[in-house]
């Protein structure tokens, strides 16, 4: 009987696959439909491993659930209901199909017991989000195939990994692991590299704003949280990443405050909204491991919600960048709204999903007297309010009047917006159903008056501080170097260089190639050309003289 | 190259991703109550009421805060407001040496 459950997350995988041979009102039938049958299935399903497999002489246990997948299961399939709803109007069946796919073996990766359908999915993963990326049009194929190379190294890793811990332990179960044997830190790394860890988190804000309108919601949502999954499920506790999370965290908020492109200010934040949740992960104690799958799952909906309204904006306008942007709040309401409301979420203000969840995070670092993260995690919230919070609905929605007058996108995008931003609210206010369904028991009350007025100040202030230096924030057509200059400028300096000297050495070997040549063409003709003398003709009589010698000397010789 | 694929060429003479031509008028005409000098300075006055309100609440509860904090009055106001500070002023620094034109790894 076991044997027969599927992953739930085949449903959104099939469905995006049959997406484009339905048109019109049967493709967004299905594009409503099939997440939701995904959310019923995985709330059907009980504990416990559901499905056995074996597979080249492995156990395989594609479907095995517990609180902790079913939670990230859950929001990917909000996810895919929500961005289904926005992405209606997309006539780009190749970039749904894939995104429908995409989010399917994310489903796929949440409710995997082991390694190997870890990575399986994995990978489906990283080629549909690829395809999503480069439907992005004609400006995404480069960011597209940096965004493939990065993910198929990680993919590398990640099989490197699985296959040595199976040859260790002869098991493929995916349960914690710690990160001191050469194969379980390759698994770490490719965690990682999906999580958008330093060194090569330039694949995430280079990739992401290139994708269309619709696409980087989808985005958005799934490889970065995935990879979040797997570190809590298999790296709870590993000390460096609280390191490498917190580097995340002032990286965003740096790369975001320079940022021009609205997408692209979003994408860097969502590096340093991850970057909390690696952090809580690096801290580990079961309120920290709650912050990180709470946090995840609210800033699923909010990242959501300000790329749903950033990609309004450029539904409407065609345009992304700050600098042509601008008192759109007159002509966009429902936008600019609920932008406000996802930018409110993300910086964690009170009566916000994001208040409920980051507050375990910060809580955790403080109840293990981390006083040092503890104070740079509280800087850093001051940080998202300014680089996310104000930061982006400002620059768009409000600043300098660009003279736009775009109206607010059609209806199905509308309520995909009000959707999320009821849910960014209803979670903050109503969080104890929420606390419910985190993977360990929460004993922890978000609305405590200290902490409140300790979080209301601090963001406040940073409010005010964002307005007084606004001469400092203003937005400037320029991109920021990130480390993927080294494949995208440096590589080609290499290859330049390479070129460069190549030519030189083609030069000397073949002008020398050519000098020897005539040398022994010359030489050739000194001795066999017309004037050689090898050439030389000589009188008849001088040969006959010299017969009648070597005859004669014949001749004495026999009689000798 | 454009920085987005609908504004290339060809992609429709300008049209955002919608079909729908973007409504455009003279920036700054038919001013918004909202984008008035009396609006805008009424939000500051009920802003730094507010900000003010925050830190004054201190003292209306029992006030405590991690690692001893709470002894400095409006610690976290003066925190989040030097930390987005330092923030900002630390990102034009590094953005010294990394800011490129928005058209650097065109060709």
């Amino acid at each position: 009987m076991t044997d027969l459950v599927l992953p739930p997350g085949i449903i959104l995988i099939l469905a995006g696959l049959a997406l484009p041979f339905v048109r019109h009102t049967a493709r967004q039938i299905l594009m409503i439909a099939a997440p939701l049958m995904v959310l019923i299935a995985i709330w059907a399903l009980p504990d416990g491993t559901l499905a056995t497999l074996d597979y080249l002489g492995l156990t395989l246990e594609p479907v095995k659930v517990d609180a902790l997948s079913r939670l990230f299961a859950t929001v990917f399939a909000i996810m895919g209901f929500a961005g289904g709803l926005f992405a209606l109007n997309q006539t780009n069946a190749r970039e749904l199909a894939a995104a429908f796919v995409y989010a399917g073996s994310a489903i796929g990766v949440t409710l995997a017991g082991d390694l190997v359908t870890v990575f399986i999915f994995w990978e489906v993963m990283a080629i549909a989000s690829t395809i999503v990326v480069w439907s992005g049009g004609p400006g995404a194929r480069g960011s597209g195939l940096r965004y493939a190379a990065i993910h198929f190294l990680g993919g590398v890793f990640l099989m490197a990994g699985i296959a040595g811990v199976v040859a260790e332990t002869g098991s493929t179960a995916f349960g914690p692991m710690q990160a001191t044997s050469f194969p379980t830190i390759l698994i770490l790394v490719a965690f990682l590299i999906n999580a958008g860890a330093p060194p090569l988190a330039a694949w995430l804000p280079d990739a992401y704003p290139r994708a269309s309108w619709s696409g980087t919601v989808f985005l958005s949502a799934f490889t970065t949280k995935t990879a979040v999954y797997t570190l809590i499920r298999g790296y709870p506790g590993e000390e460096i990443l609280i390191w490498i999370g917190l580097w995340m965290v002032f990286y965003g908020i740096v790369y975001a405050i320079l940022e021009n492109d609205m997408r692209r200010i979003l994408a860097y934040s969502i590096v340093n909204q991850v970057g909390f949740m690696v952090c809580a992960v690096g801290i580990g104690t079961p309120l920290a491991l709650n912050g990180a799958a709470g946090h995840a799952f609210a800033h699923i909906i909010y990242k959501a919600l300000l790329l749903m309204s950033a990609g309004s904006v450029l539904y409407m306008t065609g345009k992304s960048k700050c600098t042509d942007l601008g008192g759109l709040f007159r002509t966009m309401p429902v936008s600019c709204v609920c932008g406000i409301v996802g930018a409110l979420a993300i910086s964690a203000f009170p009566l916000t999903s994001g208040f409920v969840a980051k507050s375990m995070i910060s809580d955790a670092a403080g109840a293990e007297k981390m006083v040092v993260v503890y104070f740079l995690l509280a800087v850093a919230s001051a940080g998202v309010f300014l680089h996310a919070g104000i930061k982006f609905p400002w620059f768009v929605f409000f600043q300098k009047d660009s003279g736009l007058r775009p109206q607010d996108p059609p209806w199905n995008m509308q309520a995909a917006m009000i959707f999320c931003a009821v849910l960014c609210i209803g979670l903050g206010v109503w969080y104890s159903p929420f606390y419910a369904i985190l993977p360990y028991p929460v004993e922890y009350v978000p609305y405590d008056a200290s902490h409140v007025i300790f979080y209301l100040q601090l963001l406040l202030f940073s409010g005010l501080a964002f307005f007084l230096m606004l001469g400092a924030l203003k937005r400037t057509l320029t991109i920021t170097l990130d480390i993927d200059w080294f494949w995208r400028r440096g590589g080609r300096a290499i290859a330049e260089e390479f070129e460069f000297q190549w030519l030189r050495a083609y030069g000397v070997i073949v002008e020398g190639f050519w000098r020897k040549l005539r040398l022994v063409i010359e030489g050739l003709y000194v001795n066999y050309g017309p004037d050689g003398p090898w050439s030389r003709t000589r009188p008849s009589g001088a040969v006959a003289l010299w017969v009648s010698v070597l005859l004669s000397g014949f001749l004495l010789f026999s009689y000798l | 190259m454009s920085d987005h694929p609908t504004d290339a060429p060809g992609a429709g003479a300008d049209l955002p991703p919608s079909g729908i031509p973007v409504f455009r008028v003279t920036p700054g005409t038919n001013r918004h109550w909202l984008v008035l000098p009396e609006t805008i300075r009424l939000i500051w006055i009920v802003s730094l009421v507010v900000l003010a309100g925050t830190v004054a609440a201190e003292v209306a509860v029992d006030y405590h805060l991690k690692f001893g904090a709470d002894s400095i009055p409006g610690f976290a106001a003066l925190f989040g407001f030097f930390g987005c500070v330092v923030l900002v002023f630390g990102s034009k620094f590094l953005g010294i040496f990394l800011k490129r034109k928005d058209d650097y790894y065109d060709d």
